[in-house]
């Protein structure tokens, strides 16, 4: 008994020195400023702990993650994909690759680059190894970030799968998430977007009618007047034998106010739509993020 | 007891062996530095080299400079010149970092029109009595002083020089050429071009060298008189539309005169900064040969 509490010790001693190496300071200063909300400061300490264990590639991705944290607090979203980088992914683990795409994905997303957020998030799925919380997380992302690319119908079958595929949501769960899901992406749903194309086609018919058709009834009013106006305004000066008025000065106010005007409308458009898109994404993603709190 | 102290001994193995002395520890304090740069950590690096710029009790002089010129250099490579300035600036004068610092700091205020300011910081930077940097001195403030139109400083600054170096023997000859030609150029008439687009729009635009925006001022201008012509020949003076379009031409007329004669200052003070633009390119080339 005495020989088996001395090796305990003595495992213990061997346990706390290795630890305590390869545990550097500058991380412990880092993550005790992190749990002090100062960020830059905690940035820095780990930068500096990534310094002093430069050979160390799981120790970098691991702190690398934790400055990801003080980056996001601080809101500097553009600067995480960069850091991220510098994780070399072939000599990490799995579950720390899916980490790393998840959160490089995060900050892609964060900072409206949809594209390069799909291209991060990707990767996870063809991970075989996985920690499930991320990879709900990681889920829901490529949702968000599918939605916000109007693609509704394949994160409607994204999510889908997921509840399909899990097997700790209870069958009598995955069927009632799946209505509630089924519901959120029905099609009668979707907003209801203009086209720039079909808006400016419409002005060019009549004067007005593409701002009309995009809900702008004001603003198609004003264009019909004004075109209108300038046609007046030709006319009468051939009618007065102000001809040279008439072509030059009459004409380019019916072609600026009329070329104009379908011009406007088709800017018109992304704007409206835009709100549109975000009501709808906004409220999906705040539902969807609800649905699924439990799990 | 005994497993008490067995255990202290394993916890202060590490310890003992990370003691380090003090030019290590500097030496280290710079390698980080570096890293925050090369990884290109920029808020970081900022952060760093106040800290250490601003340990006074810590770290020597020779120490803070090192690290006011790294960051300098760090941030002139990110672009952001405010701050690389600021750093260069904080180096001390007996530092052997001043020659680069004072030099790049006068080239930033030179590339942003500061030239008074571009020539004091070079004209306080550490004199060399002779070779390389007193040449390069020499040309730099001759070139400022061209760059500050005083002509006269350039041939009193430029008097006795003959470089040794071949690229400051080249640079300075294009440094005569420039002088010659700004001393050369005079800007076309004002007075002139205004009376041109007066007998003609856009006739003064074509005198000062502008012949696109001498057409557009003639096909803006031009269709107006016709159009108040032909409403004051229809409808007299009380006529609306005479009124509306009278009034435009009258606008039109009155911007174009004026705008010819401003033109004429404009396109010599085009001019003017490209060949000073040319001299700045000058003024750069030894400064990074000799410093990198």
């Amino acid at each position: 008994m005495r020989y088996i509490t001395t090796l305990w010790w003595a495992c213990m001693c061997l346990l706390t020195v290795f630890s305590t190496s390869a545990y550097s300071q500058a991380r412990e200063a880092a993550d005790s400023l992190f749990v002090l909300q100062q960020y830059e400061y905690a940035s820095l300490q780990y930068e500096r702990a990534i310094y002093e264990r430069a050979d160390d590639a799981q120790f970098l991705a691991l702190t690398l993650l934790k400055k990801t944290e003080c980056l996001k607090a601080q809101q500097k979203f553009e600067q995480i994909g960069s850091l991220l980088a510098r994780v070399d992914l072939s000599t990490v683990s799995d579950s720390l690759k899916q980490e790393i795409y998840f959160q490089k994905a995060l900050a892609y997303y964060l900072s409206d680059k949809l594209d390069v957020a799909e291209k991060n998030i990707l990767p996870v799925f063809n991970l075989e190894t996985y920690n499930d919380k991320t990879h709900l997380n990681s889920v829901l992302l490529y949702s968000f970030i599918l939605d916000e690319q109007e693609k509704w119908s394949q994160a409607h079958q994204v999510l889908n799968e997921y509840i399909s595929q899990n097997q700790e949501i209870l069958p009598g769960d995955k069927i009632n998430l799946q209505a509630q899901i089924d519901s959120l992406y029905h099609p009668s749903n979707y907003p209801k977007l203009k086209s720039i194309r079909k808006a400016k086609t419409l002005s060019l018919i009549f004067p007005g009618l593409g701002q009309a058709y995009n809900g702008n009834y004001g603003k198609g009013f004003l264009n019909f007047l004004l075109t209108g106006g300038s046609a007046g305004f030709a006319v009468y000066n051939v009618l007065q034998a102000n001809y040279i008025t008439a072509a030059t000065a009459g004409v380019y106010l019916f072609l600026y106010f009329y070329f104009g005007g379908a011009n406007q409308s088709g800017y018109i458009v992304p704007s409206k739509n835009y709100i549109k898109k975000k009501n709808y994404n906004d409220q999906l993603k705040q539902e969807i993020s609800t649905l699924f709190t439990p799990y | 007891m005994r497993r008490i102290l067995f255990c202290l001994l394993f916890l202060a193995l590490p310890h003992l062996s990370f003691s380090q002395d003090d030019s290590i520890r500097v030496s280290d304090e710079l390698n980080f530095l570096f890293h925050l740069g090369e990884q290109k950590q920029i808020d970081n690096l900022e952060l760093y080299s106040e800290q250490l710029l601003n340990d006074t009790i810590n770290f020597s002089e020779g120490l803070r400079d090192s690290a006011a010129f790294i960051s300098a250099q760090f941030f002139k490579d990110f672009k952001n010149t405010v701050k690389a300035r600021a750093y260069y600036d904080q180096i001390s004068f007996n530092s052997l970092f001043k020659f680069p610092a004072s030099y790049s700091s006068g080239l930033m205020e030179m590339d942003e029109h500061k030239y008074d300011l571009a020539y004091q910081k070079i004209y306080d930077a550490p004199e060399a009595e002779s070779g390389i940097l007193y040449e390069l001195r020499i040309f730099e403030l001759a070139g400022m002083s061209l760059l500050q139109g005083d002509h006269s400083n350039f041939e009193l600054v430029t008097a006795t020089f003959l470089p040794q170096d071949s690229t400051l023997q080249a640079e300075t000859q294009f440094l005569y050429q420039y002088n010659q030609l700004l001393q050369n150029m005079k800007p076309k008439s004002a007075f002139v071009a205004g009376a041109l687009s007066a007998i003609i729009p856009g006739l003064g635009k074509l005198y000062t060298g502008l012949p696109g925006q001498a057409l557009t001022s003639f096909l803006k201008v031009v269709p107006l008189g016709i159009i108040a012509a032909e409403n004051y020949r229809n409808g007299g003076f009380k006529n609306a539309q005479f009124f509306i379009f009278g009034s435009l031409f009258s606008l039109f007329y009155i911007g174009g005169i004026w705008g010819s004669s401003i033109s004429a200052k404009i396109v010599y003070q085009e001019k003017v900064d490209e060949i000073h633009h040319n001299i700045m390119v000058g003024l750069h080339v030894p400064v990074d040969r000799i410093f990198h």
